[in-house]
């Protein structure tokens, strides 16, 4: 490892950059969310219109991934956990980039509905599935700078490290 | 911050440990939340899908499965409990007398054409979100398959399982089973029927306008019967205060649209409502005069195709007729 790239990656700057990446993430993740678990059955329909898990796993993951999403979502924004939240982001965009992109190149359907904002039934056509995949691919580099830069100085960790800091200190001098 | 060094060493191990287990945690502790939540809210998913589906099980392999499969009358219950019933056949045909409880989805030939349809075709499938596939029987026409085709169609767009019923709608009332039927449907009237002036009546051509153009019962009214929205259409306002007993609908001899938009008109508003019997084909075949005429035939026949493409996305409803 070369000493550029120790001080690029200790640079201080990157919990500040990291701030506006979290935002934009965490609010798509929360946003994401919203009406899969309003309408579970429609987002358990748009899991089915995939055709990639069994029948038997459809309704677990339609239940599980949209709280998973907004808890993810909002430890992101508030910074809390953030390289865990960033982890889990990314695990996400890596499944979802996965399954559209076996949709669209191994099945070859271009006019796919991903299901990603609202129920699939009535997002197919409307937007070209490889430009959702882009969009992730997108995503998942933000995700990974969190993931790798970014440590939550400006967020709720920092606020915790600096808090245990000071007692620790107080503690010493007493 | 220094990162890189403080992710390495004994501590470093012990930092990426803390992570994983953090993120662990942000997996799991939602997931039991939200299944919990599940279990609670009225209208929670079962934890695992409705496994009742039929078609999976009569489906002999996976190759075949977007190839709906048929069920025989004898294999379905007496009163159709627990079963959807889909019928495919045309609006018309559907009012005339269908299967008691199905729902009328016409099955038109955009709904296996382009995805520019696919709107259409979404907006149809609504009333069915949430059905379990191998719950959906479709009937449809057995003469030119749309049941079966409907049903593949439905497979397609994640009902898997759904099948169509052996013998069309007809089988299921031929068998003397729970039929639904107006009391006063429209009645079909030959062309010796009516005077030749058609005194005191109000002709309806349900043909696209087109073919209206190039030629009609003298008098007639154009309402297009595949533009039609529904029953409370504006296009249908021309008509209202007549009594249905007045009025006589015709289309082509073939299509039958002048049926199904007299059995639409019997069942909204205008109970009495006939419609001639062979449409305009018989009509001129009597020698009755007829106005505007002169286009070949053909051509008329393949406009009425290309029509039915370009108007068929308007009226997502299913008031389309077959194809």
């Amino acid at each position: 490892m070369s000493g550029g790239w120790s001080r690029f990656a200790g640079s201080p700057v990157h919990s500040l950059v990291g701030v506006p990446v979290r935002a934009a993430l965490g609010i798509v993740f929360v946003y994401a969310s919203l009406y899969k678990i309003a309408e579970p059955r429609e987002f358990a329909m748009s899991i089915a219109l995939y055709d990639m898990l069994p029948l038997s796993l459809v309704n677990l993951m339609a239940i599980t991934l949209p709280a998973i999403e907004l808890v993810a979502g909002v430890t992101l924004l508030l910074g809390f956990w953030t390289r865990a939240s960033a982890v889990v982001v990314n695990g996400m965009l890596l499944t979802f980039i996965a399954a559209i992109g076996y949709v669209v190149f191994v099945r070859g359907r271009a006019e796919f509905g991903c299901g990603c904002f609202s129920p699939a039934a009535a997002e197919a056509g409307k937007e070209l599935a490889t430009d959702t995949l882009w969009r992730d691919v997108a995503y998942l580099a933000g995700g990974a700078y969190v993931m790798l830069f970014d440590d939550g100085a400006v967020g709720l960790d920092g606020l915790r490290r600096r808090w245990r800091a000071r007692r620790r200190t107080d503690a010493t001098r007493a | 911050m220094r990162w890189m060094e403080a992710m390495r060493g004994e501590r470093g191990q012990r930092r990426l440990t803390r992570v994983a287990g953090q993120a662990a945690l942000l997996v799991v502790v939602p997931s039991l939340i939200a299944v919990a939540a599940d279990l609670v809210r009225p209208d929670g998913l079962p934890l695992v899908a409705d496994t009742d589906y039929l078609g999976d099980i009569l489906v002999p392999c996976p190759e075949n499965v977007k190839e709906a499969a048929a069920v025989a009358l004898v294999d379905l219950p007496a009163d159709a409990g627990g079963m959807t019933f889909i019928d495919a056949r045309t609006r018309g045909e559907y009012l005339a007398g269908h299967i008691r409880g199905a729902l009328s989805i016409p099955h038109r030939a955009l709904h296996t054409g382009d995805a520019k349809f696919k709107a259409a075709l979404e907006a149809d499938l609504r009333p069915l979100r949430g059905v379990p596939g191998g719950r959906i029987v479709v009937c449809g026409d057995e003469r030119i398959g749309s049941g079966r085709d409907f049903a593949s169609v439905l497979r397609e767009n994640g009902f898997d399982g759904a099948r169509y019923l052996a013998g069309g709608c007809e089988a299921w009332r031929a068998d003397g089973r729970p039929w639904e039927a107006p009391r006063a449907g429209a009645t079909a009237a030959t062309v010796l029927d009516l005077s030749p002036d058609l005194a005191g009546l109000t002709v309806v051509d349900a043909r696209f306008s087109k073919n209206w153009r190039r030629g009609h019962i003298p008098g007639a009214i154009s309402i297009p019967y595949r533009m039609l929205s529904g029953a409370d259409d504006e296009k249908l306002a021309p008509l209202r205060g007549i009594p249905g007993s007045s009025i006589v609908v015709y289309g082509a001899a073939v299509r039958g649209e002048g049926k199904d938009l007299a059995e639409i008109l019997a069942a909204a508003a205008w109970p009495g409502v006939r419609y001639i019997d062979g449409g305009l084909d018989a009509w001129e075949a009597a020698g009755r005069p007829v106005e505007g005429a002169g286009e070949v035939r053909e051509e008329r026949e393949a406009g009425e195709v290309r029509g039915e493409r370009d108007d068929g996305g308007v009226s997502p409803d299913g008031a389309g007729g077959a194809p």
